[in-house]
Formats: C-alpha cells, structure tokens, sequence
C-alpha cells in the first residue's frame, strides 16, 4: 500500500492506496504516530483504496478515537466497495464522509 | 479461506431484518464502552476497537462451520460480542441498582478503587443485567433472543459454560430455531482471551510514560511485545519478544492463560454442542524485535 501525506497548517491528509489490511496497517500507525501530535484535522483520501480488512478498519477506528479528543476526522472519496464495509459492520453511522 | 467480516456478511445476506437490528446497535454499544475510559484509565482497550478484534477472531475460529450456523445464531454471537464489556461502562446509578437488586450491598463499595474493583469483577454480570434491562430498547426481537445475548455475555468470563441449565444444548429462540449457546459463549470467551497482541492498544492512542504506575507499564509492556497471534491448522501461535526477564514472565503467564481458556472452551464445544474449536495448543515463539519497559 502506498500512503500519500500532506500537511496545511493543523490539517492532515492522507491519501490511500492499495489495500489496508493486516500487512500494511503497522505502517499507517507509524505515520500516525509521527504526525498527529497537535493535528486539528484528519482526512483520509480513500479514492484508491482497494481493499480495507478489519486491521484496516481498527486503525481507522483508532484513528477516531484520537481525534474526538483533539478535533475532527473525515474520510474522503469512499469507493462504494469500501463502502459497503462500513455499512455492513455497523460503523457507518459512526464515521464522518465527504466527497 | 478469507474471514473478514464473514459473520456480519452472512448475517446480511441470511436475514437482512435482524442485520439492521445490530447495525443499529453498534453506535449505542460504543458510547458505553468508551464510557468506562473515564473510570479505568489506565486499562488496556474495551472499546469499539476490542470488540472488532472480538469479532474477527470468532470469524477465524468457526471459519466454514459457520455454513452450519443460522441467522439467529449469527445475530446472537455479534451482539454478544457487541455487549460483553459494556458492563464495563454502565452508569452510576445503575450500577447502584445492580448491587441492590443483587444483594451485594454488604460488598458496597466505598472508595473509588473498591468500585474499580467490583465493577472490573461483576462486569460480564453487569453487561448480562444491562441487556436484560434495555433488551427492547435495543430492538432485540424477542425475550428469548434477548437471553441467548445475555447468556453470551455473561459467558465470556467466570460463569459454568458446562452448567446445562445456565447454557442448554438445546436452546431455541422462536419456535424450531435453535441456538448452540455453549458453542456461541465459548467463542466469544476464547476470543475475548486472544486479544493479546500490541495492536489492542495502538502506539498513538497511549503513551507508556504517562500510565500512572509500574503495574500498569508492565502490562502495557506485555501486550506490546506480543507482536502477532495467528491461527494455524491446529494450534495458535504467538509470536513475542523482549529482552526484560519481566516482561518475558508477563508473556508466558498470557500464554499459559489463553491455553488454558482454550481448553476449557474446546472442551465444552466438544462435550455440548455438534461444534468444534480446530486449535489444541498455543505455541509462543521468540523472535528478534525489542519493546523496551
């Protein structure tokens, strides 16, 4: 998976591709470990996710977690397969999306 | 065979109704579970993120057996899941009636830590009561499944899973639709107990300098060293490393729990339901990686 990063003053975006899953996730907490201190926003751009296992949506959810405490956090450009994840497991009610 | 979200997938697909039902629930269940953050601070995770592990070791664990399983079965085991730990964050003054109506008020609790303790100890017993108060609110169908999810609950820690009356082989939640209640609770009870590894608690969600004592480091310490729990054909691996004599001692104490879990739960899908838990042992194996203490 590649992760793409960028950061505009308290804003963090991460761009995601590839596939989210249990191989790839330890890196995705590694960037989050080094850049949310202070971060006031957190948009995860998942136009190129292919595919998000459940270690994938843990650490989304940890992700969440966090930012209640020191903002907000969002997730952008959801394919509709990814999507259904969301639906299907009930968590869809308690993420924030945009386009 | 891929496993990922294999329950609620085929709860979906079997009976999209009681799919809604626990859909439905799950924002409800995580409100209280981040609840107990306030009174455990220093406890390794409960929240949303525990009870996903939850879920996602009972899909590895009953892998194709779950053809065998009906949509009753699989709605009862996710919202077992879902609940166990709730207890965990109930409210003050339902915590109150819980020791009134239990009769506990000789072991009432007088300081914060005494209530820390009753509320660690009676936890599984408090999400049971929590269900069996607010079973309607939650859209549970009927009494009989409200049961089965309470039992479930109850189940995953402490309670007799051999006990026929508490957990009946045959146990149905509407007319001809039966319910494998013992294999249902041992599940969620094993897989309450794999939840070893480092990822229960995310490098970015705590900081081990700020827990506030040794203890609290140390098991901290533990499940940060258990890098990996993977089930194979026959046994369960645990994959771990530290250079602290301590900490290793931590790990093999885990370990030695999670065999013994295993073996009463194998032992009593075995012996109660048409079921079966496929891993005997637990391996732990050393590898090179370092979590310093």
């Amino acid at each position: 998976m590649e992760i793409g990063k960028e950061i505009k003053g308290k804003e963090l975006l991460f761009s995601l591709q590839g596939r989210l899953d249990t191989t790839t996730s330890p890196n995705l907490e590694e960037e989050l470990k080094e850049n949310l201190d202070g971060k006031e926003r957190l948009v995860f751009d998942m136009e190129n996710l292919e595919y998000l296992s459940s270690a994938g949506l843990r650490i989304l959810l940890a992700a969440q977690k966090r930012m209640n405490k020191q903002g907000s956090m969002a997730l952008r450009n959801v394919s509709p397969l990814v999507m259904e994840i969301f639906e299907v497991t009930g968590f869809v009610d308690i993420l924030t999306f945009e386009k | 065979m891929r496993t990922d979200y294999l329950i609620e997938t085929t709860l979906h697909k079997l009976n999209p109704d009681l799919h809604s039902r626990y859909r439905s629930c799950v924002s409800t269940s995580l409100q209280m579970l981040s609840r107990y953050e306030g009174v455990f601070p220093d406890f390794t995770d409960h929240t949303s993120l525990h009870t996903l592990e939850i879920i996602d070791f009972c899909n590895s664990l009953m892998g194709s057996q779950i053809s065998r399983l009906n949509a009753e079965s699989l709605y009862v085991l996710l919202m077992g899941a879902l609940f166990h730990d709730v207890g965990m964050g109930v409210s003050e003054q339902d915590f109150e009636r819980f020791l009134k109506e239990r009769n506990i008020q000789e072991k009432a609790p007088k300081t914060p830590e005494e209530i820390k303790n009753l509320i660690r100890s009676y936890h599984h017993e408090l999400s049971g009561w929590y269900i069996r108060k607010y079973w309607e609110l939650f859209d549970i169908p009927g009494e009989d499944y409200a049961r089965a999810i309470i039992q479930v609950c109850r189940g995953h820690r402490k309670v007799d899973l051999f006990d026929e009356k508490e957990y009946p082989s045959s146990f149905f939640v509407s007319e001809n639709i039966p319910v494998p209640l013992p294999y249902l609770a041992s599940l969620v009870r094993l897989a309450d107990e794999m939840d070893i590894a480092a990822d229960r608690n995310f490098s970015f969600l705590y900081e081990l300098d700020k827990l506030p004592n040794y203890h609290s480091k140390l098991v901290f310490s533990i499940h940060k060293s258990i890098h990996r729990i993977a089930l194979k054909d026959d046994h369960m691996l645990v994959q771990a490393s530290s250079s602290s004599e301590e900490v290793k001692a931590g790990i093999r104490e885990v370990v030695e729990k999670l065999q013994n879990t295993l073996e009463y739960c194998r032992k009593a899908v075995a012996e109660r339901s048409s079921f079966s838990i496929e891993q005997a042992r637990v391996q732990l194996e050393w590898i090179d990686a370092e979590v310093a203490i």
